[in-house]
């Protein structure tokens, strides 16, 4: 297993409150990993830093072997990793142009990103929302666009925070079916969550967020 | 403690009595003039020594021609001032006004830029003068306000037999001043009377080119409003003015009314 | 009574087709919009940029664009005025008295109103935007022009803001303008020749219309409010 990103220790404090306090991590390309960890345990947090949107003090950061200072990531690594919001949010226009929007951004145009998107609507199952905007979605379709708008990036990572925490019965299903699909094509994983079906899924490993620190599961 | 409110509240409802009441009490005289008369400065002589002469205190209302006699047509003034002579008489003829009183006069004269392109200038005859500026197709602005100066020139044009128009005749719908800067800005000529011309001097860049021309006669009038058609008029007040206005306290004041050492103000020969 | 025949006969003149009313009308819009499409795109920048970067002195640029909300237009026409005047520092360009010179005043008295909406717009979209684009590979400026997107209704209820302080604005107008016909007069420095004029019908026609521009204004925000709510 090649080491995808990595850091020796990651801390994060609010004020006096030390949230993140880790050791030594290692996510593994084409691992999946399931974080677990009680509500303000700081699992969204840890997520959101390694996605750069927010700071931390982070020392020997590395990213698929190329070391990076912290602070922003720089552009090449934002295309590599991408996160999803636990509430995710859709641009008001329309699921087609949501599924497109990175592939637009990354300069790819015309038949080659007409392709990749259906491919994405297809797998997503959202071919008869495609011209649907985001006020008429329910919370399990934003959350399989949102899901088919980072995979068809290819990014080397998916940060999935609590995917399923506000779906239940079919949508939820729907969603696990989609978590499934990127664990089975080998894709690096990161998700936070409670979802005991998403925990016990074949290939995941399991870490717990405890006091600031991570442990195997 | 009763006995300090109940005197405190009595003096405060005397206060609030004498406030209300202070209006009431003072005398004033709502009049109204045109432009031309506040841009040279005579009203800020004028109105300050009948103010202090009969202990009247005036309302001066400044605006052009067309809008300072709506305004006595309309019984809003006790006096109108200005300087259109069929619209002063149309007043009195309408009963809306008394009596019309020819207080002073100067006269117009046509400004432009000292390069002079129409080359009119030293011309005395104004009506040939706007012939040649017509003709040269040299920029001339226009009050376009129907004011006396906006009246006298479109009586020159027709005494000329023209009818202005074209890009380089501009009608700028403001007042005498700001007719002036513009015409400077633009090296236009312009149609202006002497006093304002004079206030001006120097912040222009315009020479005074053409004057002499009897036609150029500006005569200023002052009319009271009727009180019988306007019962709410300050009659006895606007009387008062007008007797001033005529007297040999105010004719010394506008004769001897100087601009840059020049007088440009002068009595009219039948003073009533 | 005078005001009712008044009102009557600017009702004519309108429908009439009257030339000179409708070149004023058409003047009016001309500067107008052009002063705002001359201002937006700056003005949204300026309030993307406040609201986003901290950087020293931000915070006096925003109280300062709060300050100028409410600025006298006739103190920018002055301004103007001092700029362009012959003998002043833009005197060469010659621009004193055009419709050029209106355009510029009504952008800058526009600005401060199309920036202040972007900046409050900008300051209330949700923080989820930007980080969506950002992480899904956007640039910068795409992340910017993605929010600004989101948040369009808004902004354009600045645009819609603007719009009404400058169509209706006189003081400038006329320092700038000096309210030539058929060049630099429009509707507002018309309505306050006529009232010089004492023409009373003309004037009001102008303002019917003027009221008009006000209420599609407002029928417009009311549209924008509906559509795309408080945002």
């Amino acid at each position: 297993m090649s080491a995808l990103l990595s850091f020796r220790h990651l801390r994060k404090s609010f004020g006096e409150r030390k949230l993140l306090d880790l050791d030594p991590f290692v996510i593994g390309e084409g691992e999946a990993y399931v974080i677990t960890g009680d509500n303000g345990s700081g699992k969204t947090t840890l997520l959101r830093i390694l996605a750069g949107l927010e700071t931390g003090e982070i020392a020997g950061f590395e990213f698929h072997g190329a070391p990076l200072t912290h602070g922003r990531l720089p552009e090449n690594v934002r295309h590599d990793i991408v996160y999803v919001h636990q509430h995710p949010y859709l641009f008001h226009t329309s699921v087609a142009h949501n599924i497109g929007y990175g592939l637009a951004a990354r300069g790819v145009r015309g038949i080659e990103r007409r392709q990749l998107a259906e491919e994405a609507i297809a797998w997503a199952g959202v071919d008869h929302l495609r011209a649907v905007g985001p006020q008429q979605l329910s919370g399990g379709e934003k959350q399989r666009v949102a899901l088919a708008r980072a995979k068809v990036l290819k990014p080397r990572l998916f940060l999935l925070d609590e995917p399923t925490a506000n779906l239940d019965g079919e949508a939820r299903a729907q969603a696990i079916a989609l978590i499934r699909q990127l664990v089975r094509d080998n894709c690096s994983l990161l998700i936070a969550c409670h979802d005991r079906e998403l925990i016990e899924l074949p290939g995941m490993r399991r870490f717990h967020l405890k006091s600031g620190k991570l442990s195997e599961a | 403690m009763p006995f300090g409110l109940r005197s405190f509240s009595r003096g405060v409802i005397a206060l609030g009595l004498a406030v209300l009441a202070l209006p009431l009490a003072a005398a004033e005289l709502r009049l109204a003039a045109t432009h031309t008369l506040e841009d040279s400065g005579l009203l800020k002589t004028l109105i300050p020594a009948f103010e202090r002469a009969s202990g009247i205190k005036v309302r001066l209302a400044i605006g052009g021609t067309g809008q300072v006699l709506k305004f006595a047509a309309n019984g809003d003034v006790d006096a109108v001032v200005s300087h259109v002579k069929a619209q002063e008489e149309k007043l009195v003829a309408s009963d809306a006004g008394l009596k019309r009183y020819a207080v002073a006069y100067n006269d117009f004269l046509i400004a432009g830029p000292p390069q002079d392109p129409a080359g009119v200038r030293g011309m005395r005859d104004a009506v040939a003068a706007l012939r040649k500026i017509h003709n040269a197709k040299v920029r001339f602005i226009s009050r376009g306000d129907e004011s006396g100066t906006h009246v006298k020139e479109r009586e020159l044009w027709r005494a000329a037999g023209l009818q202005p128009g074209g890009p380089d005749y501009l009608s700028a719908g403001v007042g005498m001043g700001r007719v002036l800067m513009m015409a400077g800005e633009m090296q236009a000529y312009t149609l202006c009377d002497r006093a304002t011309f004079a206030a001006f001097r120097g912040r222009t860049g315009l020479e005074q080119l053409v004057e002499g021309d009897a036609r150029l006669y500006n005569e200023y009038a002052v009319v009271a409003v009727n009180p019988a058609r306007f019962p709410g008029v300050n009659a006895a007040d606007a009387a008062k003015f007008v007797t001033w206005l005529t007297s040999t306290e105010a004719q010394k004041l506008i004769t001897g009314f100087r601009i840059g050492g020049q007088q440009v103000f002068f009595l009219p020969a039948k003073p009533r | 009574m005078d005001i009712l025949e008044s009102t009557r006969q600017a009702f004519a003149l309108l429908f009439s087709g009257d030339a000179e009313l409708w070149t004023i009308i058409w003047i009016s819009l001309r500067v107008s919009l052009s002063a705002l499409a001359l201002a937006t795109p700056p003005a949204v920048v300026l309030g993307y940029v406040l609201a986003h970067q901290r950087f020293p002195g931000r915070r006096l640029i925003v109280v300062l664009i709060q300050g100028l909300l409410s600025f006298p237009t006739v103190v920018v026409g002055l301004i103007l005025y001092i700029l362009l005047t012959r003998q002043g520092p833009l005197g060469a360009w010659q621009l004193l008295f055009t419709q050029e010179a209106m355009i510029m005043g009504q952008a800058v008295i526009a600005f401060p109103v199309l920036a202040a909406f972007a900046l409050a717009a900008v300051q209330g979209a949700d923080p989820r935007v930007h980080e969506t684009a950002i992480s899904l590979g956007a640039s910068r400026v795409r992340a910017a022009l993605t929010t600004l997107l989101e948040v369009r209704f808004a902004v354009v209820a600045g645009v819609f803001n603007g719009f009404g302080r400058v169509i209706s604005e006189v003081g400038c107008a006329m320092m700038v303008g000096g309210n030539i016909a058929g060049v630099t007069r429009n509707i507002p420095t018309a309505i306050a020749l006529e009232t010089s004029k004492g023409d009373f019908a003309q004037g009001i026609a102008l303002g019917v219309v003027l009221m008009l521009f006000a209420l599609g204004i407002s029928i417009a925000l009311g549209l924008l409010q509906g559509r795309g709510g408080l945002k």
